[in-house]
């Protein structure tokens, strides 16, 4: 009787412990995955904010250069296809494409040498860069909160009860091309 | 006689302690730099006059708008791109309360003839990049001609004219128009480093000459008086409060609180000279 007493007391700590435990690392993973989202609302923001100024850098190109049409076209494609990604992946892949249109399309404008230098054009390449600028910005502060929930989660005794609570791994890292920021930043 | 020689050689002897202490600032580790105060000049290229006059308008700029503006100089980037050292002080630095977020960061690189306004997250709405950019634009003449102190005070009064607009606010502080610093503020600058060398060559000259044997005894005395003087000035001199996390003490009369703790997301634009 005494040790059935003595051992449902130890099972009641270890237990109570246990669900202490439990919660505790269920509300800080729970603190770091809204940390993630809300870095990942930031880079949208970001995102966002490049797609809208493609208009008006297509415009104002047009309105010097109509000729090209093939380089615009792409440009506005490649818009339309960040603004209908639709999960962070696609997002990311979307971005680089866009990267590349604009890096393109400001190799030609080197041949106007006019709209080059209009102050207007000159505004849109600071807002276009400012934006490259941001995204790189939030994508590191994104990869930084990621990387804080994955490694939280992997440390014992977390990953053990993080399985056991539905938690998962996030594995959406960007992939931080160094080369591929600055390139259509800066060769005006 | 001998106390008046002992007090000009301590007067002395300070002033070298304050000479070799000034220049141990900036380094290639930009995580490592602090905030002189609103002006950070590491590259030592704005003259001190203009520097005071900087603090007081960029504190005035605080006092009635709230942001925070820091005006900084650097001699090298060390190969890293304008874009992350300038994120990284502003962020290290915490430009803007934290919160509001309405810092602005002007970067210069020396060497590199590369310049940057970084804008808060606070400010992106009163500060467009476009804006950023123009601005750097038009700071460009004086870059060219050599006159950093004039091209920042240009940059923070207008940055300063269109934060207050935006507010509604007057700021009862200017920044002088004249680019040019006046005929005569590079030589009061120059004089503690002449007073230094002077006071070294003295020393050397007097110890050689006790070595000789031929020295007269004040002649060496008075060299260990100028030793005693640096001595002093070293202890007496007060300490750099270098703290880690909170942003400490500035040395120039006025004091600076640091700054509060404010957020970029990257916002502004960079260009060159």
């Amino acid at each position: 009787m005494k040790i059935l007493l003595v051992v449902l007391g130890v099972l009641l700590v270890v237990g109570l412990f246990a669900g202490g435990k439990a919660a505790s690392v269920n509300n800080l993973l729970v603190t770091e995955q809204e940390g993630f989202k809300k870095a990942w609302a930031d880079v949208d923001i970001a995102l966002q904010r490049r797609a809208d100024l493609i208009p008006n850098l297509v415009s104002t190109v047009k309105g010097f250069a109509a000729q090209e049409k093939e380089i615009l076209e792409t440009v506005a494609n490649a818009r339309s296809a960040l603004l209908n990604a639709r999960t962070p992946q696609q997002k990311i892949e979307a971005n680089g494409a866009l990267d590349g249109a604009i890096g393109r399309l400001l190799v030609v404008v080197e041949n106007y040498p006019v709209l080059k230098s209009s102050e207007n054009f000159l505004r849109l390449q600071d807002e276009l860069a400012g934006t490259e600028n941001r995204i790189a910005v939030e994508r590191r502060k994104y990869n930084e909160a990621v990387q804080k929930y994955n490694t939280t989660m992997g440390l014992f005794p977390n990953n053990l009860l993080a399985g056991m609570l539905g938690f998962q791994r996030n594995d959406d890292y960007f992939k931080t091309d160094p080369g591929a920021r600055t390139a259509p930043a800066v060769k005006f | 006689m001998l106390m008046g020689g002992m007090k000009t050689n301590r007067v002395i002897g300070l002033a070298l302690a304050a000479v070799l202490l000034c220049g141990t600032a900036a380094g290639a580790d930009f995580a490592a730099l602090r905030p002189e105060g609103y002006v950070s000049d590491f590259a030592r290229v704005i003259p001190a006059e203009r520097k005071a006059e900087l603090e007081r308008y960029c504190k005035a700029v605080e006092a009635s708008t709230g942001a925070e503006i820091a005006l900084v100089t650097v001699p090298s980037l060390e190969g890293e791109p304008i874009e992350d050292v300038a994120n990284l002080l502003h962020r290290k630095w915490g430009l803007g309360k934290k919160g509001t977020d309405e810092g602005v960061l002007v970067l210069l690189s020396i060497r590199d003839r590369r310049s940057r306004i970084e804008v808060g997250y606070g400010l992106e709405g009163v500060l467009p990049d476009g804006y950023a950019g123009s601005l750097l634009r038009e700071m460009r003449p004086a870059l060219k001609a050599g006159d950093i102190g004039g091209a920042m005070g240009a940059a923070a009064q207008a940055i300063g004219d269109k934060v207050a607009a935006e507010k509604g606010v007057r700021i009862e502080e200017r920044v002088s128009r004249s680019h040019q610093p006046r005929e005569g503020v590079a030589w009061e600058g120059l004089i503690p480093l002449v007073v230094a060398g002077g006071v070294l060559f003295g020393v050397l000259f007097l110890a050689n000459s006790g070595r000789r044997g031929r020295g007269r005894r004040g002649g060496g005395g008075s060299a260990g008086d100028i030793m005693t003087g640096v001595l002093l000035g070293l202890l007496s001199s007060p300490p750099r409060t270098y703290g880690g996390g909170g942003f400490g003490g500035y040395d120039s009369g006025d004091s600076f609180g640091g700054f509060g703790g404010g957020d970029s997301g990257g916002g502004g634009a960079s260009s060159d000279w």
